[in-house]
């Protein structure tokens, strides 16, 4: 099967595009970014690049933080909670946790890529894991580099909501609700990256491109879902603690 | 070839500008929502976040809410007193009937009967009522008879007592007479022994004397028998007037007496009779008429049908003046008194203003089943002002009894009065500071979202979402101000 899918590009013998060729094309040639992919299912250099970027942005929006903690404080407070002394004397892991961002790269994409697969397998498809997984690599590259975009602006702009996206929307959105941080994951970057490995399992397969995006955006809709779900767990516990009180 | 390269570059550069575009708008709409303008009155960054609405001077109005069902105030079933079969029903639901007006025609036939029965019970109770009378009246012969006899008893009874009084008077004159002609023999003796007269007339004297004694003793004989005679007399008397006696009251006889008795007691029954036929008769009749002023509302038997002894026949129902019947829950009956205002809300009612007033309060609670538990109701009476509403009979309203009215009094949410468990009412109070006042206050009346309060000033800050780390000076970021009256402000 993954041989059939390979043939092609065994036959042309095209040469590998380069990193920064695959950087700048996923922007602007994203259908031979992807036919390289097919052929050259490569993920190294996209992961470091991301990585890089992770932690980039994190210790950019680190002046952030107060803003966010003040909100969770805030939250808790209603929940009759004083978190904010703890939130503060935490000062100190925040810089250290910074470097564990490409860890929690690895793991979304080791586990959204898997899901990625899975959805796309039950429309069919016939692309290798690591091809898919490859795909997702290179739309974490679109995502992130939308997020490098996002962060100084935030910084500028002293907030730390997802400026790219429907939050930036709703100045009072309440943290705590399912529905403020399912909309705030519909990120302009995210929606691209998306889109992009939609277009790459509809030609990975021949599919139409309308097949290909649902797939991608099942997958962000049931992952975003799940995300948000674990996110405001907390709260909707001790909503039900409030009210059995 | 270059015009193709061309046109997929311009394309790109469309979306190039799209997606900054885009990307622009995020930019500029997060910044204008970063510049909250309450920032610029310094407002903390940081607090406890609360809801706050401002205290203010209004008119609240507590109400007691119940659903309940429309009835006539006045309604009158009429039911059959006998089995029936209905000839023609003259009303149909709707007409509007006077009392004593024809509202069925029954089969005469059984009419007929009953007044057939009516007149043989009359008869005889005419015969037993005449049985009896010459039972107990006695016969004018023999009434005559018995105070003839008794007359002449007494005269027999006087006739001989005058004999006896007449004897007794001879017998008292011959015993002076006798004593005389002692007194006269002893003389004549004493004057015989002296010579002075001769012995003839001694004898004389003598023979006088003992014929005196004769007369003396018949004499007294005859009166021994008269008082035998007066015995007599009296005996007959007595005979006379008890027969008399008899004569007048035959129930004396204590024969007679049982039979007058069982007599009575057949006049008593047929009496009955005829009563409880005419009772039917009137019953029929009244069965038959509308019993008030009304609207026929409900016709329970069909032309032509049987309809059993007992059984309604129809409803009238006084459409002009309407009740409602709501069960208040013991938490709500203590403030419902007779005469308080009710408003109305229903499907049939819109938006059309329909007033009432309560007319009664039960004076003892029921127990309901609500599910799973029971619960004690009160009955409340709401009489329906309006005679000119579109409410009908068995329409289900929505009332609400205003239990009092205040006007111009400082009322804040309920959510901001907190209970303490002395029973302390507090309001937190987000000073000007952004620090919170805890202060003790009455309150006084509620509508369903507010409470009237004393010691709270108009357009102070109430906080309306306490936690217990809402404490006296902690400091507050409000979310939200609210000055709008909320649901509970009824001004009517």
């Amino acid at each position: 099967m993954e041989g059939n899918l390979n043939l092609n590009a065994m036959e042309t013998e095209e040469k590998p595009l380069g990193f920064f060729q695959k950087l700048i094309g996923i922007f602007v040639n994203p259908k031979e970014v992807i036919e390289d992919i097919l052929s050259y299912p490569k993920m190294l250099l996209p992961l470091i690049y991301t990585s890089i970027l992770i932690i980039a942005v994190y210790y950019i929006r680190l002046p952030l933080v107060p803003i966010t903690n003040q909100k969770m404080a805030d939250i808790y407070l209603q929940y009759g909670m004083d978190l904010s002394q703890q939130l503060e004397q935490n000062n100190t892991l925040y810089y250290i946790s910074g470097l564990f961002g490409p860890l929690s790269l690895l793991m979304i994409w080791g586990i959204g890529g898997i899901f990625l697969w899975l959805i796309a397998k039950i429309f069919g498809d016939k692309s290798s894991i690591k091809q898919i997984y490859s795909l997702y690599a290179h739309a974490f590259m679109i995502i992130e580099t939308g997020a490098l975009i996002a962060a100084p602006l935030g910084l500028l702009l002293k907030t730390d909501i997802v400026i790219f996206s429907p939050a930036a929307f709703m100045p009072n959105g309440n943290a705590a609700s399912f529905l403020y941080n399912f909309l705030s994951m519909f990120e302009f970057f995210t929606i691209w990256g998306m889109l992009f490995a939609g277009l790459g399992i509809s030609l990975f397969n021949q599919f139409s491109k309308l097949k290909g995006m649902i797939i991608a955006f099942l997958h962000l809709l049931l992952g975003n879902a799940f995300i948000a779900f674990t996110a405001t767990l907390q709260f909707l516990m001790l909503n039900l603690v409030n009210k059995n009180i | 070839m270059n015009t193709k390269i061309k046109s997929i570059n311009n394309k790109k550069l469309i979306m190039g500008i799209g997606i900054v575009s885009i990307l622009t708008i995020f930019v500029v709409v997060a910044a204008i929502n970063q510049k909250n303008p309450s920032d610029s009155k310094g407002m903390p960054k940081s607090g406890i976040p609360v809801n706050i609405e401002e205290a203010r001077i209004d008119t609240l109005i507590s109400k007691v809410s119940a659903t309940g069902i429309v009835e006539a105030k006045e309604s009158e079933t009429v039911y059959v007193s006998n089995t029936l079969k209905i000839e023609d029903i003259l009303v149909e639901t709707g007409d509007t009937v006077k009392k004593d007006e024809a509202l069925v025609n029954y089969d005469p036939s059984f009419k007929k009967e009953l007044e057939q029965q009516l007149k043989e019970t009359e008869i005889a109770l005419q015969n037993a009522d005449l049985r009896l009378q010459s039972m107990t009246t006695a016969d004018q012969i023999e009434i005559l008879n018995a105070e003839s006899s008794l007359s002449q008893a007494q005269k027999m009874f006087r006739d001989t007592q005058t004999f006896l009084n007449q004897i007794e008077l001879s017998v008292e004159q011959l015993k002076l007479k006798v004593k005389d002609a002692e007194k006269n023999l002893e003389n004549n003796k004493i004057l015989f022994n002296e010579g002075a007269i001769a012995k003839r007339d001694l004898d004389e004297s003598n023979r006088q004397l003992t014929e005196l004694k004769n007369q003396l003793s018949t004499e007294e004989m005859k009166i021994q028998s008269a008082k035998l005679d007066i015995e007599n007399a009296e005996k007959q008397k007595s005979i006379a007037q008890h027969n008399l006696s008899t004569t007048y009251n035959k129930f004396s006889d204590p024969k007679q007496e049982a039979e007058i008795k069982i007599q009575k007691n057949q006049v008593e029954s047929q009496k009955m009779r005829v009563d409880t036929l005419k009772e039917k008769l009137e019953e029929q009749l009244l069965s038959s008429k509308a019993s008030m002023n009304g609207t026929v509302v409900e016709i329970f038997a069909e032309k032509g049908a049987w309809i059993n002894q007992n059984s309604p026949l129809l409803k009238i129902s006084n459409l002009d003046n309407l009740i409602i019947k709501v069960n208040m829950s013991e938490y709500d009956a203590p403030s419902i008194e007779k005469g308080q205002r009710v408003t109305f809300k229903g499907d049939a009612i819109k938006n059309a203003l329909v007033e009432g007033r309560v007319s009664h309060v039960a004076p003892t609670a029921t127990i309901q089943n609500m599910g799973n538990s029971q619960e004690a109701m009160v009955e409340v009476t709401i009489e329906v002002l309006n005679k000119d509403s579109t409410l009908k009979p068995g329409y289900t309203v929505d009332v609400e009894i205003i239990t009092a009215e205040h006007e111009d009094t400082v009322v804040i949410p309920l959510l901001g009065v907190v209970d303490e468990k002395d029973g302390t009412k507090i309001a937190y109070i987000m000073k000007d500071d952004y620090t919170v006042e805890r202060r003790v206050v009455k309150t006084g009346i509620y509508s369903d979202l507010y409470v009237e309060v004393t010691g709270v000033n108009e357009g102070e800050k109430i906080i309306t979402n306490y936690n217990p780390n809402i404490k006296e000076g902690a400091k507050v970021k409000p979310l939200e101000t609210k000055t709008q009256l909320g649901d509970g402000h009824d001004k009517n």
